[in-house]
């Protein structure tokens, strides 16, 4: 037997129980060979540096990314139409909400030459009166029939800075509660 | 009768193959540090191995109703660890013609031995990362194949099913493969020794 063999057997012995002829065999050849002797107590080095080797941990959000990969075409093609639609109808909320409020800025700040905001504020005020009052008790409590028109100005500007931010938000992928995420 | 992990396994997999996406994370959970480390080891880059390893769960995903459960998941898993790697370093290494390429040079190979033994190493080389440092200079099937049996502890008979090789190849496999190691780890402590002597 040459050395290549003897080191085979060797490496046999490093997951298997060897028989007691190829024991003896690697021992005998042991005792005489200086070049397998060394080759062995290196590889036994090696092999110990091998298995207490540290594995490599995944990120975090590694499943997430994953997932992500996965899930995301999928989802975006069956739900387009219904995120496009939903991201359409707040901006052309944002749109009007805007309007109102440049309506009613117009009429605070300069003076109303062509009527319109006299004119527009009319419409809506006269609307939303008679359009609470149409709400029945239960649904609309009697002070917020009065605090509604009281302050209608504030929330549309709520309501217009919640669709601004949606807007923008779906141009920017990186803000929460991105439309993109 | 398998053993209770081996069962609890195959149903987890029958769920994934149903369609369920929280037995498959289930799944990448338990596997995903195996297959970072062995992509890491074999294209040695960090960032490179976690795209890797993300790809390999999204095939795992995919083609799961391909897995007909005659061998066991991870010899699967790991077959599929191994072509996206040798893909990757395919694209990233043209110049690696063949990842097979022949190495009948390394039984005919002599080595010289330093003075030292391994135990007498100078305590400022750090051994392990001198060792697995060696390795990524290994081709990728002998780091395979060293990766397979020591790191993720598989048998002779399923490290042949992952590299599409016959069970004699392995073993052939395993020998060169320790003694290209060893050649490649005597040669960085012997230049270590030197640095240290000047």
């Amino acid at each position: 037997m040459n050395c290549d063999d003897i080191m085979e057997i060797y490496h046999k012995s490093l997951r298997t129980k060897l028989s007691p002829d190829e024991s003896r065999t690697l021992k005998e050849h042991l005792a005489v060979c200086k070049e397998c002797q060394n080759a062995l107590s290196w590889d036994n080095a090696i092999v110990s540096a091998l298995q207490s080797a540290e594995s490599i941990v995944p990120q975090k959000d590694f499943v997430y990314e994953v997932c992500k990969e996965l899930l995301l075409p999928k989802l975006s093609s069956e739900n387009n139409f219904i995120r496009d639609i939903i991201f359409y109808a707040a901006a052309a909320f944002g749109a009007v909400g805007m309007t109102i409020l440049w309506l009613g800025f117009w009429e605070n700040v300069q003076p109303d030459y062509l009527g319109i905001a006299a004119y527009y504020s009319g419409i809506i005020t006269e609307n939303l009166q008679s359009f609470l009052s149409a709400m029945p008790e239960i649904l609309l409590p009697q002070e917020t029939r009065t605090f509604i028109p009281a302050n209608f100005t504030w929330l549309v500007w709520i309501v217009f800075a919640g669709s601004a931010y949606f807007i923008i938000s779906s141009l920017c992928p990186i803000l929460p509660y991105s439309y993109k995420k | 009768m398998p053993p209770p992990d081996r069962i609890k396994e195959e149903k987890l997999i029958a769920e994934v193959q149903n369609g369920d996406v929280s037995a498959f994370t289930k799944l990448v959970n338990q596997y995903s540090e195996q297959v970072l480390t062995l992509a890491y080891r074999i294209v040695s880059s960090r960032e490179d191995a976690e795209d890797i390893a993300q790809k390999v769960f999204i095939k795992v995903y995919k083609g799961i109703n391909q897995f007909r459960g005659d061998a066991s998941f991870s010899s699967w898993l790991y077959t599929i660890v191994k072509n996206t790697c040798y893909s990757h370093l395919r694209k990233k290494r043209p110049e690696m013609v063949s990842l097979d390429e022949e190495t009948d040079f390394i039984n005919s190979i002599s080595i010289a031995y330093p003075e030292n033994t391994p135990e007498t190493i100078d305590t400022r080389v750090d051994f392990q990362a001198l060792v697995l440092e060696c390795l990524k200079k290994l081709p990728p099937k002998y780091n395979l194949v060293i990766q397979l049996f020591f790191y993720q502890q598989l048998r002779y008979v399923e490290i042949a099913k992952i590299l599409e090789i016959p069970l004699s190849t392995v073993k052939t496999h395993l020998h060169r493969a320790l003694k290209l190691l060893r050649k490649e780890v005597l040669k960085n402590v012997k230049s270590h020794n030197m640095k240290g002597a000047c």
